[in-house]
């Protein structure tokens, strides 16, 4: 052996097959763990965390047999233990210029969107995984119930269902 | 669908949080690179010492398994990945910017990677800002070259020749350095110039402090002051060396209101008077009155902020939360701490009149109040660390105490108690504006409060769509109350049944003044109308806004507005004119770090 070795990962998958499923369904992935946790951060660690496991372990049978749902999937759980960690912080970036302090009603309005999305986000996170991966599904990326059912392979009927308890569910996590 | 159904349905097509795109797009090529370089063949040494190889391709070369440097790699990498400083970023280039390597310019992209010790230098006419990862920026003249490295509580920014601009990150323990041949500067939340040339170096503090050490010589830069290495350096205004920048605006106006005296320390600013106005506000009036029963007070790291309590959603450092008999203070620093102890909030506009704000009102129990860093105006004096050393306090009223009271009295006694905190109450002359009718006469219309969207009623789910100015200008009931949004460049105010104070309230704090706004009209009516003015904000103080469109190709094409106040007359018909307002702020007589719990 010369001086110096020079080694790889041994391990699949191959390069080229993760650039292009990092291509393809990035987006997707980072979409919907912003939509999940709703923070620019978490979103960023759920798209590395997850094509880093890809990268080291290789691709698992059920990526292979539907990478878009294995994606979704997965950014869906690792999202929701994102936001049960509870160590995100109150936004990307530095904290300290988001920040406004005012307690009159009126111009505190201005801050209502995102105190509604933080409380959106919080009762999304009580729901349980299948229903936010529906949920994400419908109301982020606009799929149909019947798209739905297909992507995670299950029926239309089953999907609406679903999604039925879960209005409802966040209708009671949402009132005060 | 059934009725109430169909408020969930609303909500979760308006509310749910959507990813801007180009946002998106740079995290995700920020994830790439990572992926990429995590992904490249490590060169092992025959001693066993490894170093990354030089980026080459995506599929490695070689297939030599070495199970025991992959791990000693993924663990390498996966820390790596999270740490901060491991790579600086392209952010913005006028023109072009090259890696030195071997002699040779290879340029560097928008978005690229900028790896420590790489030798970095911006062309012959255009300068460029680079992000690193801390949250730091730097902006490179036109023939600057530098390089960064990691240092031992941070990073350093090693300046070989020209001029550069830093916006150091405020971090709790960890530092930016900027090193020139002959000087050193140590940042935490400090934007400051640094010019070297073959004579000497000249460093001057645009916002926050700066500790310069030329030898064994160490100066503490405030705003607008500066040093030289070198006499044969000819003085010059600060605020003709930022001309260049990029946000030169910004910073001139930082400069020019510290030069007013509104945010120097108390030494150099002349207090007008020295015995505290409000006997309430005396530190030492609070010991008789209502206490905590039980405190907890605890240093933070705000890179780790614990988990907000239970019911205060959405909180993060510097964020203050109160229910009945209870109160959360997360990981602010102690001055901020003081500062809200003693009811001034962050903006002026807010605290310098006790008719309204925090101070006439004190803080309420249910909302989380992101009450940012005290920044020097308001609490002057005592030892640096006060403006370092974060805490959090958790803290328990016998009874359920209202939110005024532990958030004024009760707080400024435990301050006393644990902190060992004297202080006393001065004042001094701020800038202000008064807010008057233009000459040419008033704009809008009265209206009343049928003439806004009212929000849904308090048991009602908060499910609220806000109408964007764009709805209004479209002919849309506005919502009640006054909202600010974005527009591209552009801050866009929408007044619904409006009244000329809450607007004046606005233009000081949110919409980007940051002083104290009189109204001055002498019109109680209510108004509706959209505001749309250019976000002057410096861009350490600026707040994220919700933009309607969420998308930058459909705002990159908005042209800047008008600026406050020509846009205020120009719209509204209305004028800013300069006036000063009486401005008190807290001179810490003594304190000590926190007894144990």
């Amino acid at each position: 052996m010369s001086s110096v070795a020079v080694f790889r990962r041994p391990s699949e998958p191959l390069a080229e097959d993760l650039e292009d499923a990092f291509r393809e369904h990035s987006r997707l992935v980072y979409r919907t763990a912003y939509s999940v946790t709703g923070s620019a951060q978490d979103a960023e660690d759920v798209v590395q965390t997850l094509f880093l496991q890809l990268l080291r372990r290789g691709f698992p049978p059920a990526f292979k047999q539907n990478p878009k749902g294995y994606l979704y999937r997965a950014a869906v759980n690792l999202s929701l233990n994102a936001v049960k960690s509870g160590k995100r912080r109150a936004s990307a970036g530095d904290p300290e210029q988001l920040e406004i302090a005012d307690s009159r009603p009126d111009v505190h309005d201005a801050d209502a969107k995102d105190d509604l999305q933080a409380r959106l986000v919080a009762a999304i996170a009580q729901l349980n995984p299948r229903a936010v991966e529906m949920l994400i599904l419908r109301y982020e990326h606009d799929t149909s119930e019947a798209e739905i059912g297909r992507l995670l392979g299950t029926s239309r009927a089953v999907v609406a269902v679903t999604l039925f308890r879960a209005r409802a569910r966040l209708k009671k996590l949402l009132t005060p | 669908m059934k009725p109430d159904e169909r408020n969930i349905d609303e909500l979760l097509k308006h509310a749910l949080p959507s990813a801007p795109r180009d946002q998106m797009e740079a995290a995700l090529d920020r994830v790439h690179g990572r992926l990429k370089s995590d992904s490249q063949p490590r060169v092992v040494e025959p001693d066993g010492s490894s170093e990354t190889s030089r980026i080459r391709s995506w599929r490695p070369v070689i297939r030599v398994a070495a199970a025991a440097a992959v791990v000693v790699a993924a663990v390498w990498g996966a820390a790596s990945l999270r740490n901060h400083g491991v790579y600086a970023v392209l952010e913005a280039a006028d023109g072009s910017l090259y890696r030195i390597n071997d002699g040779r310019r290879i340029p560097v992209h928008v978005g690229d990677r900028i790896a420590a010790q790489e030798t970095i230098r911006s062309n012959d006419a255009d300068g460029a800002v680079i992000a690193l990862a801390d949250g730091s920026h730097i902006e490179l003249r036109s023939m600057a070259e530098l390089s960064w490295d990691h240092a031992v509580d941070g990073l350093a920014i090693r300046l070989d020749t020209g001029t550069i601009i830093v916006s150091a990150a405020r971090q709790s323990g960890r530092r930016v350095y900027v090193r020139t041949k002959d000087v050193s500067v140590a940042l935490n939340g400090t934007t400051l110039l640094v010019d070297t040339a073959k004579d000497g170096s000249r460093v001057g503090v645009i916002d926050g402090e700066g500790d310069v050490r030329e030898g064994k010589t160490e100066t503490k830069l405030r705003p607008g002051q500066q040093v030289t290495t070198s006499v044969t350096l000819a003085p010059r205004p600060l605020i003709e060396g930022i001309a260049w920048s990029r946000n030169a605006d910004p910073y001139r106006r930082i400069l020019e209101s510290f030069a007013r005296g509104m945010a120097q320390t108390a030494g150099q600013l002349q207090p007008l008077n020295s015995a505290s106005p409000a006997p309430a506000l005396q530190g030492r009036a609070s010991a008789a009155g209502p206490q905590f029963e039980e405190a907890s007070i605890k240093p933070c790291d705000p890179d780790n902020v614990p988990p907000a309590p239970p019911g205060a959603r959405g909180g993060g450092a510097n964020s203050f939360y109160m229910s009945p008999g209870r109160t959360y203070v997360l990981c602010m620093t102690l001055a901020t701490i003081i500062r809200t102890a003693y009811n001034y909030g962050p903006y002026e506009m807010l605290n310098s009149d006790t008719s309204i704000g925090p101070a006439g009102r004190g803080l309420s129990t249910g909302p989380v109040y992101g009450l940012g860093v005290e920044d020097g105006r308001r609490v002057r004096g005592g030892p640096d660390w006060i403006r370092q050393e974060r805490y959090t306090i958790e803290a328990v009223a016998e009874g359920a105490s209202d939110g005024a009271a532990m958030s004024g009295p009760m707080l400024r006694a435990l301050l006393e108690k644990r902190f060992r905190l004297k202080a006393h109450v001065e004042t001094e002359e701020a800038p202000a504006f008064d807010l008057i009718v233009a000459r040419s006469g008033l704009k809008i219309k009265p209206v009343d409060m049928s003439a806004c969207e009212a929000g849904p009623p308090p048991d009602v789910p908060a499910i609220r769509i806000r109408r964007t100015f764009k709805d209004v200008r479209n002919g849309q009931k506005p919502n009640c109350g006054l909202g600010i949004q974005a527009n591209g460049p552009n801050r866009v105010l929408v007044g619904g049944a409006a009244t000329l104070q809450g607007l004046a309230n606005a233009l000081g704090g949110p919409l980007g003044l940051g002083v104290r706004v009189f109204d001055k009209t002498g019109i109680a009516d209510r108004f509706n109308f959209v505001l749309e003015v250019l976000d002057e904000t410096p861009p350490e103080r600026r707040i994220v806004l919700p933009d309607p469109d969420n998308h930058p190709e459909t705002t990159a094409d908005v042209p800047p507005a008008a600026n406050i106040f020509s846009g205020i007359e120009e719209q509204l018909g209305l004028r800013l004119v300069p006036s000063k307002a009486s401005r008190p702020f807290v001179v810490i007589d003594q304190i000590q770090r926190p007894s144990a719990n």
